[in-house]
């Protein structure tokens, strides 16, 4: 089945600098920025979520403008959601029942996570926390949840535009949401990587980011006459396979991501009008980004960073920078990169740090995040559109071959229904023992948190390079995995250590759960697309499984490892399986 | 001098979680970063740490101190002429 088309419908915006594409477009361009908010209110709020950062910018939704209520049983990061979700419903008269919810965040409610193991009716589970959004919304769709660090974003609009465009769904809203708490931001001071001024992209003085909170949803749908004029014309996630916090080296994986998103939407670089990039203004950050976009062609195009409108949000960012992105392609004008003066990354980019009018045909959307993930999106003015059919669906899931399969659990390791190990059941003593049964020394392994130790010891028996099937062709491989408890057994850790008065960077950077995808990519040299879900159910996990499998069936990847890696305190369970499709 | 590098080596080994890795493996002089030891640039931001928990030296920019960090004996010297505390 050749692929469908997938419109960019309305979308829904909740930012520190205003309620609409529109609104945020035109204060912009006047000048404004969401960081200069003087009002005491939020002053006080900074003061009371990250006491000892206060000092620094951060771009705070202020909860009485949008609607937020303090009194309400529903927390903040949820009320935001309903609010975005409600507005696009409002405005699409959508059918629910064929309607998919797909979510993008980093850390969702963990605003209220202590020191202990969160209890199964903690509001810190991310699943949960989708459901019962989806619940008030009234929807009844299984809702997909996606917890890629900094491409969230992308990533969830990547997965949407696939199920639409393959048939899976007719109709689905990306909701990105993340807020600021000490938890984030004091785990980015400890990272030592945000600016103490308003960030500036890709200027020669910049000295890191800024953060921000945003609530966004966009719709994605089949149906043209619930289009804004915009459609999702193609998209790719790559990893680099090279460190989980530091940007590649030389920019190549985000260059094949953004030139993979090009050809699946029939265009090489000449086409594309403008790329709104992450620009986050570390000095690594762009530096990358500057090699990435010369390595796919668009060191001419005009390029611009959001970031210093409404700060890095996280697990929103994507969702928010792709509705901005939509906005400037109808407006035939680009927003420029606010403060940026005098170029400074390593390879020479055509930055606008004014508003440009454009010829507006096409956008590369692209961001990338700790765990090494890249993302790009290609989004067209609807007029400009073309039919590609470089992913036919033609295979079916009859092709697909289960080749390998690991299971870690209760003191046994199993690899291809074989009990390779059967040991002590305390998960920290288990997994020291099958690393000496591995017998492949590796003195990162020490360094990893427990679900990167549990995902990593899996991913070696299954794709490592001296198993049977290692990876030789780096990008032919993509890794999908999923679990309940997204990153809280480090997350846990991480508030252990703010206890203590001191945030540590070698544990922050593990509360994201995609960090062991990371872990796994740069161990087994995959650079193909690395996705982390989280699920709560058989339905959901069904739906991801049905992803992993289509990644397959649609000729983008030859291997899969896909599968469930659980780890919350003493409960662990790894379920992962090397899936290729036949010769 | 030498009592101090012994103690960084443990502090280090601690931080970073260098299992198997005893103070006595750990050269005065061998490159921290890279080769040797494969420290990266998460491990820096550890060793900052220990700078400011243990000898109170603040270190604002990694970069600035980059130098430094080459090996214990950079470090050694770095603090013993840097501590507060």
């Amino acid at each position: 089945m050749a692929q469908r088309v997938g419109y960019l419908g309305k979308s829904a915006v909740r930012t520190a600098m205003g309620s609409s594409v529109e609104d945020i477009f035109d204060r912009a361009s006047s000048g404004e920025n969401g960081f200069c908010a003087t009002e005491s209110s939020l002053k006080a709020e900074k003061i009371r979520r990250a006491p000892d950062f206060a000092t620094y910018p951060m771009a705070l939704i202020n909860d009485s403008t949008v609607g937020v209520k303090a009194s309400s049983d529903i927390s903040r990061l949820e009320q935001l959601a309903e609010i975005v979700i409600n507005e696009i419903v409002a405005g699409s008269n959508i059918n629910k029942d064929a309607c998919t919810l797909v979510f993008a965040t980093t850390k969702g409610n963990v605003g209220v996570l202590g020191c202990d193991i969160p209890t199964p009716d903690s509001p810190t589970f991310l699943a949960e926390t989708a459901e019962r959004i989806a619940h008030r919304t009234g929807f009844s769709t299984t809702p997909i949840i996606i917890s890629n660090a900094c491409i969230s974003g992308v990533s969830a609009t990547i997965v949407a535009y696939r199920m639409i465009a393959s048939g899976e769904c007719e109709n689905a809203i990306v909701v990105g949401i993340d807020e600021l708490t000490n938890f984030i931001v004091s785990g980015f001071m400890a990272f030592k990587s945000v600016s103490d001024e308003v960030c500036r992209p890709y200027d020669a003085q910049r000295k890191g980011l800024s953060m921000g909170e945003a609530a966004a949803a966009i719709l994605l749908t089949t149906d043209e006459k619930l289009s804004s004029g915009i459609t999702i014309d193609g998209g790719c996630i790559t990893n680099d396979a090279n460190h989980i916090s530091g940007p590649s080296r030389t920019g190549e994986p985000l260059a094949n991501a953004i030139n993979t998103a090009m050809r699946e939407a029939g265009l090489d670089a000449r086409d594309i009008s403008f790329v709104n990039a992450h620009g986050t203004a570390t000095a690594y950050n762009d530096d990358m980004e500057s090699k990435a976009i010369n390595i796919a062609g668009l060191g001419q195009t005009p390029i611009n960073s959001l970031k210093p409108l409404f700060g890095h949000t996280l697990g929103a960012s994507g969702v928010i920078e792709i509705a901005m992105a939509a906005e400037e392609l109808l407006r035939g004008e680009i927003l420029g990169t606010q403060r940026f003066e005098t170029s400074g990354t390593a390879m020479p980019l055509n930055v606008a740090a004014e508003n440009r009018t454009i010829d507006a045909r096409h956008c590369v959307k692209c961001a990338s995040g700790f765990g090494g993930c890249n993302a790009a999106v290609v989004l067209s003015a609807a007029a400009y559109h073309s039919v590609n059919n470089n992913y036919d669906n033609t295979n079916n899931i009859n092709d697909i071959d289960e080749v390998a399969s690991c299971q870690i659990a209760n003191g046994k390791l199993v690899v291809d229904g074989e009990e390779i190990l059967s040991g002590n059941t305390d998960f920290d003593t288990f997994i020291r023992e099958i690393y000496h049964q591995k017998n492949e020394p590796n003195l990162k392994f020490f360094k990893m948190d427990r679900l990167s130790k549990l995902g990593y010891m899996g991913a070696q028996y299954l794709i490592g390079k001296s198993s049977a099937h290692a990876v030789c062709e780096p990008t032919d491989t993509a890794i999908i995995l999923y679990n309940h408890a997204s990153s809280l057994d480090t997350d846990v850790q991480h508030m252990r250590d703010l206890a203590k008065g001191e945030a540590s960077p070698a544990t922050f950077v593990y509360t994201l759960p995609n960090i062991v995808l990371g872990e796994i990519a740069i161990s087994c040299g995959v650079r193909g697309e690395t996705t982390f879900f989280v699920c709560a159910n058989a339905r959901e996990e069904a739906q991801v499984a049905a992803y992993a499998k289509y990644l397959l069936t649609s000729h983008r990847y030859r291997n899969v490892l896909f599968g469930k890696c659980e780890l919350l305190g003493e409960n662990y369970n790894l379920n992962i399986h090397l899936l290729t499709l036949k010769h | 001098m030498e009592q101090l590098k012994e103690q960084l080596k443990q502090q280090i080994i601690d931080a970073l979680s260098l299992e198997d890795i005893t103070p006595a493996d750990i050269e005065d002089d061998a490159p921290l970063f890279g080769e040797g030891l494969g420290l990266d640039s998460i491990d820096a931001l550890e060793i900052i740490l220990i700078l400011e928990r243990n000898y109170g030296i603040k270190v604002e920019k990694p970069a600035d101190a980059k130098e430094s960090f080459k090996s214990i004996n950079t470090l050694a010297e770095f603090i013993a002429k840097n501590r507060t505390k």
